[in-house]
C-alpha cells in the first residue's frame, strides 16, 4: 500500500515535470524574438499643428504634391514602378508646403533629412506611395502578393504626432 | 517483499521514461528557429522580389509554423518586408507576401 502511494506521487511528480517542460503543451503564446519600434523623434521637431489629419492630407499643396508623386512612381509599368513621397510643412500662418523625398525602390524609400525649420515651417507630415498592391486581391502581374499598407515599419518609422499618407493603386487615400 | 518494493521501483521509472518520451514529442517543433530562418531566406531569394541586404532578420513562433521576416536594419525607411510563413512539422513554406 505504501509502495503504491510512493508510486502514484512519483507519477503526479513526473507528469507536472512533463507538462512544464513541453511548450506545446503550455501552448506559450507568440512572441517575437526581438521588438522593433524605432522613431525618428530626435530628427523632426514635429510643430503642433491645429489642423486634423484629414485636412493636411486635403490641403490643396498636399493633393498636388501628391498626385505628382503617384505619376511619378509609374505604378502601371511593372519593371520601373517604385515609391515617392514627401515631407509635408506647417508654418506658424497655418500654410502648407511639401519637400519630396529622392525616389525610392520598388517597395521602400527613405526620405531625405528634413530641412530645418524656415519660411515653409516644421513638418507635420509624410506621405508616399505603395504602386505595389493590386486590387483586389494584392497580387501583382506575377502572382505574388502584397499587404496593403501602411506597413508596420511606415508605422514605426513615422513620428508620433504628425500625419502619415500612403496612396495606392485603387486610387485609396490612407492615413495613419 | 524487499524485491517486490523494488520491482515497483522500477515500473515507476519505466512510467516516468515513457511519459518524458511522450512530452518530449510533443514539445519538440520538428524545424528549428534556425531552420525556419534558413528556408525563408532561401524562399525570398527564389522569389526575386526583394533583396535582403540591410535588413534584420525577426521570427515568431506560432502553434503550427514559424513567421520569419526580414525588416530593414535603418529605421529611417520606410516599407517593404517579405514575411514567410514555414510549417513547423514539414518546413514547407506555406505563404509569403510583401509589405511596402
Ligand atoms: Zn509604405
Amino acid at each position: 500500500m505504501k509502495a503504491s502511494w510512493k508510486s502514484f506521487i512519483a507519477l503526479l511528480c513526473v507528469l507536472i515535470a512533463c507538462i512544464a517542460w513541453s511548450p506545446a503543451v503550455l501552448a506559450a503564446p507568440a512572441v517575437a524574438e526581438t521588438a522593433a519600434g524605432p522613431v525618428l523623434a530626435s530628427q523632426i521637431s514635429p510643430l503642433a499643428s491645429n489642423k486634423t489629419p484629414e485636412q493636411i492630407a486635403n490641403d490643396p499643396a498636399v493633393k498636388a504634391a501628391m498626385d505628382a508623386a503617384w505619376a511619378d512612381s509609374n505604378a502601371d509599368n511593372a519593371t520601373t514602378r517604385h515609391e515617392e513621397g514627401g515631407w509635408i510643412y506647417e508654418d506658424a500662418d497655418g500654410n502648407i508646403s511639401v519637400q519630396r523625398w529622392p525616389a525610392g525602390n520598388r517597395s521602400s524609400i527613405d526620405p531625405c533629412p528634413p530641412a530645418p525649420p524656415q519660411p515653409g515651417g516644421q513638418v507635420v507630415g509624410e506621405f508616399h506611395t505603395h504602386p505595389n498592391w493590386h486590387p483586389p486581391d494584392g497580387k501583382d502581374e506575377a502572382g505574388k502578393e502584397w499587404k496593403q499598407g501602411p506597413s508596420e515599419a511606415d508605422k514605426n518609422a513615422k513620428t508620433p504626432g504628425t500625419t502619415g499618407i500612403v496612396q495606392d493603386r485603387s486610387g485609396n487615400v490612407t492615413l495613419y | 517483499m524487499k524485491k517486490r518494493k523494488h520491482n515497483v521501483w522500477l515500473l515507476v521509472g519505466a512510467a516516468a521514461m515513457a511519459l518524458m518520451l511522450t512530452f518530449a514529442g510533443c514539445g519538440s517543433t520538428g524545424i528549428t528557429r534556425e531552420q525556419a530562418i534558413t528556408i525563408a531566406t532561401q524562399a525570398v531569394a527564389d522569389d526575386g522580389v526583394m533583396s535582403l541586404d540591410g535588413r534584420d532578420t525577426e521570427s515568431v513562433e506560432e502553434a503550427t509554423y514559424w513567421h520569419i521576416y526580414f525588416p530593414y536594419s535603418s529605421p529611417l525607411t520606410r516599407g517593404g518586408e517579405p514575411h514567410v510563413w514555414v510549417d513547423k512539422t514539414s518546413g514547407n513554406v506555406t505563404n509569403i507576401y510583401y509589405t511596402e
